[in-house]
């Protein structure tokens, strides 16, 4: 028989309302979770409206979380323990019924439903739009009305810690709020990041790490019948949590352009936050240990309960050794944070919410509960969690590990792909055990009303505080130490937000170079606002680390300087894609564009999703939008570019001899096909014509090397170098092996068959003579006398013309130029040719090929040593 | 200035932590609230509301020297 206080009758319709609340904001929420974990394996599931783009849902996912499921199960449990704590009711009923509203049908509802519609803002824990984050910071000041006051008449000195804990989370989340949301939209870049990374945190530290302690506080010893183990360590715990937590913050920003001072000072405080984690789960898990380990198992509630404290030691651990720098450097931006935060906010935070739910459900009469399926949904949650973190944890080893290497960033994603669709096929585990928890509150046998004491009865008991001197003194230390938590709360904000600002403020003042070009055109900004409110920054981070790999892979540190024109900053939390924050250049707008409108056009193993409502039906169409974008997208780095020019890429000389006899026995034509397949089949096309939609899209259109034989040289010089003037990149951080297999089967796709003599319309010398006079008369201009591409008009178009003495044509791919022309390159369509005219034209350029020697040199590869390494 | 404050933090701690091994009445306070607590939930204290011995915590059980 567990302790059963029954609350009152007002208590019980909020209780009951912000519950059925909990549970539609948790499967909903649950629910875009999934859909975003879909679309990281299936890209396009659902299509691909803006609605439904990965980076909406995933904003409200998070913020579903925080406070349509949390936020409620933490509002219904308030109104049945703050009466018992406080030992007095809770303010106002109709008070009650205004937060339900404000909380669910406009911040919750409003937030979801702009999100969707497109306005939110890119602050991790802070999407929402500033007008609903406006209504959360009524709500938390309302919370603090309803609840706290009652706690601030009946006194301190007798006040139990779960009261203390309820009592510092409303209250300090009423502060920690608009810090978090409202500064890093006046403060631009690095000094916004500075207070992002402190709200980041305290959404978990002041919010929900409170509020799920309260309820382990409360739950345990109202199951167990016994006192906790010690109340005096359980301050300790309450007040090293609200003293150190908000210090931990910039621990997000580790090896970015903050002051390197506060980023130490995160890690230490992370660390001292470890010890503070330590006392509060021994004092829990002693509290259960000596009452009986046999609760855990009569208890369901209790048994969510304890599974949260043992959790919440893991997780704060591992997020304490996350933050060490050394171990921050590999895993930062992987998917083993992303492990991290579902451990703490499932295991840690639902968890306790769902025994602090179910623990006052079942002290409501006239309700229903199923203990089976109580039971049922804890088991789906433990096994899913765990099955979750597993795998998300290998996951981001993986990703971390390969990041580590000299190979291409799509390799990561590749890897992942496995991990992924297995974090679906889990997460459906979990919400099968959200949709059992709910049931659970509506099945099962109805409660009796019992003659258990109604909470307001409590009161009487209590009503008086203890007048001996020994209660004033701790009245007095309790209360000075809440004072002092909230100065030193203050103090956070100062010394790692405020102080590292105006630092960041005097060092891009003393940095930023005289010519340094950093305000957006008007079409830019906009692209900058498009970026953010599609969750943009949530794959693409825009911060380039001060980490070798991060310099190897991405150029240059970002520079607090450069990020001066953010607001808010974009820096991001993670990588799914690679960093942008040396975009400027690096890719031509028409390749952006075809890459924005179906990333799978460029990239075929890409899982970004298409963003082809910004276009009117094909790539080559695009709207104000994508070209906005792009124009942002373009600007990434553009004053650092400007200021500090990269020097001219040394060219890389392959080694690849493909074509002789010791080079094709050692290359794999198989090995090679599937490289093609995988990094350049989505503009060359599976067989190599150059015709796929991506390869059609681009400006010049991709190379048809099905139908144009290349000198190997060629070839090889392009694939190690790219090709300025084309969307052509260098793949020079391929493997060795794989840029010899795919270089060897890229030259085996050309194949020129010559005609049958049926086919020819005369014999192959005169075909050749009439050939030379259609040159004459159309394309020397561009391509010169004698088809070396040096003609007069060679140097006015936007391509140099071909040289038919290198490149070899087959009859039916200079008849597809010649009718329809190079889109892109300067060769216009030739329509008013006949069929005869373009067999003796060919027949002609044919005659000039002659064919190159190939010179061995060197081979670029991912797996060189740095010296050799050029890029 | 983080080492100040992490600091001052710990001292603020240690100077509650001494208090409470020098003073028999504030270890017996700070325990006192976990028993109204459970008071308020209608389950009566585990001795005599009037004993010492309702202020003994867990802690105190499990020190041998304790009397």
């Amino acid at each position: 028989m567990t302790a059963r206080v029954e609350p009152t009758p007002a208590a019980q319709r909020l209780i009951r309302a912000h519950t059925f609340a909990a549970f539609a904001g948790l499967v909903l929420s649950a629910v875009f979770g999934l859909l975003v974990s879909v679309k990281f394996h299936a890209p396009s599931f659902l299509g691909d409206q803006a609605w439904d783009t990965w980076g909406r849902l995933r904003y409200d996912h998070t913020q579903g979380i925080l406070y349509a499921w949390l936020g409620n199960a933490f509002i219904a449990f308030l109104y049945y323990a703050a009466p018992i704590l406080a030992h007095r009711n809770f303010t106002s009923e109709r008070l009650g019924w205004v937060i339900f509203w404000v909380w669910n049908a406009v911040a919750v509802l409003g937030g979801w439903s702009l999100v969707l519609a497109g306005i939110s803002q890119p602050l991790e824990w802070a999407e929402f739009p500033l007008g609903i984050a406006a209504v959360i910071e009524l709500s938390l000041l309302l919370l603090i009305v309803q609840f706290a006051l009652p706690f601030w008449k009946g006194g301190a000195a007798k006040l139990y810690v779960a009261g203390w804990y309820l009592l510092g989370g409303i209250t300090f989340t009423a502060l920690a709020y608009p810090i978090g949301n409202i500064l890093p939209n006046v403060l631009p870049g690095a000094m916004g990041a500075a207070f992002s990374g402190l709200w980041i945190h305290d959404a978990v530290g002041v919010f929900v790490t409170p509020l799920a302690t309260a309820i382990a506080y409360f739950v345990i010893p109202a199951v167990t019948r016994k006192p906790i183990y010690s109340h005096f360590y359980s301050m300790i715990g309450f007040w090293l949590l609200f003293l150190v937590y908000p210090l931990n913050g910039l621990h997000h920003y580790i090896y970015s352009s903050l002051p390197m001072g506060a980023q130490h000072a995160s890690e230490v405080a992370s660390i001292y936050q470890g010890i503070d984690v330590i006392i509060v789960v021994a004092n829990l898990l002693l509290s259960i240990g000596l009452a009986g380990e046999g609760n855990i198992l009569r208890d369901i509630p209790l048994r969510f309960v304890w599974t949260s404290v043992v959790l919440y030691l893991v997780v704060s651990i591992q997020g304490s050794v996350q933050a060490v720098m050394a171990f921050n450097s590999f895993i930062h931006f992987t998917d083993f944070v992303i492990g991290h935060s579902h451990l703490a906010m499932i295991g840690f935070a639902s968890f306790a919410a769902m025994g602090g739910v179910a623990h006052v459900w079942q002290r409501l009469p006239g309700v229903r509960s199923s203990r089976r399926l109580l039971a049922w949904s804890y088991w789906l949650l433990v096994i899913g969690l765990l099955l979750m973190v597993l795998d998300l944890t290998s996951a981001g080893l993986t990703q971390a590990a390969l990041w580590q290497q000299h190979l291409p960033w799509i390799d990561s994603v590749r890897a992942s792909r496995p991990y992924w669709i297995f974090r679906t096929a889990d997460g459906c585990l979990l919400l099968l055990g959200f949709v059992a928890f709910g049931a659970s509150f509506l099945t099962g046998k109805r409660h009796e009303a019992t003659e258990a004491p109604r909470a307001a009865a409590v009161s009487a008991a209590h009503a008086a505080d203890g007048g001996s001197s020994a209660d004033r003194w701790i009245a007095t230390a309790w209360s000075a130490t809440f004072g002092a938590g909230l100065l030193f709360f203050v103090a956070s904000f100062t010394t790692l937000g405020a102080i590292p600002a105006l630092r960041l403020h005097e060092a891009i003042a003393r940095t930023t170079p005289p010519h340094a070009v950093l305000q957006l055109s008007p079409a830019e900004q906009r692209g900058m606002l498009l970026y953010a409110r599609d969750g943009c920054a949530y794959c693409h981070t825009e911060q380039v680390r001060f980490t070798p790999a991060d310099e190897w892979r991405f150029g240059r540190p970002t520079q607090a300087w450069e990020t001066q024109g953010e607001y808010p900053q974009m820096w991001g939390t993670r990588r799914i894609g690679p960093d942008l924050a040396r975009e400027s250049g690096r890719r031509s707008q028409d390749w952006q564009l075809v890459h924005l409108y179906n990333p799978r056009y460029t990239v075929p193993d890409s899982v970004m999703p298409g963003y082809g409502w910004m276009f009117v039906g094909d790539p080559d169409r695009p709207t104000r939008d994508a070209l906005d974008l792009v124009a942002y997208l373009n600007t990434l780095g553009r004053a650092e570019e400007m200021i500090h020019p990269d020097p001219r890429p040394e060219t890389v000389e392959p080694v690849f001899a493909p074509g002789t006899r010791a080079a094709a026995a050692a290359a794999d034509l198989a090995a090679g096909k599937a490289v093609f397949a995988a990094n350049c089949s989505g503009c060359h096309g599976t067989a190599g014509r150059g015709r796929s939609p991506g390869g059609r899209a681009l400006r010049p259109v991709a190379f048809d090397l099905a139908d144009f034989r290349l000198p190997p040289d060629t070839v090889l010089h392009a694939l190690a170098n790219g090709v300025p003037g084309t969307a052509m990149p260098a793949w020079n951080d391929l493997p060795t092996s794989q840029f010899d297999d795919v270089a060897e089967y890229a030259l085996s796709l050309a194949k020129i068959p010559g005609l049958r003599p049926s086919e020819q319309w005369a014999p192959m010398p005169i075909l050749v003579l009439a050939g030379k006079r259609v040159f004459e008369a159309h394309c020397i201009r561009c391509h010169g006398n004698d088809g070396a591409g040096d003609g007069p008009d060679a140097g006015q178009v936007a391509r140099p013309p071909a040289n038919f003495h290198q490149i070899e044509v087959s009859f039916a791919g200079a008849a597809y130029v010649i009718r329809n022309g190079v889109p892109g390159s300067g060769m216009p369509p030739w329509p008013l040719l006949t069929r005869g005219e373009i067999q003796a034209v060919t027949a002609y350029m044919q005659s000039l090929y002659q064919g190159t020697e190939i010179t061995p040199a060197r081979t670029p590869s991912g797996n060189d040593s740095e010296e050799e390494r050029t890029r | 200035m983080i080492a100040w404050i992490i600091g001052l933090i710990t001292l603020i701690l240690l100077l509650f932590i001494g208090w409470r091994s020098a003073s028999k009445s504030f270890r017996e306070r700070c325990e006192e609230p976990k028993f109204l607590f459970l008071e308020s939930l209608g389950i009566p204290p585990p001795v005599d509301r009037h004993s010492p011995q309702r202020f003994f915590t867990q802690e105190n059980n499990d020190d041998p020297n304790h009397s």
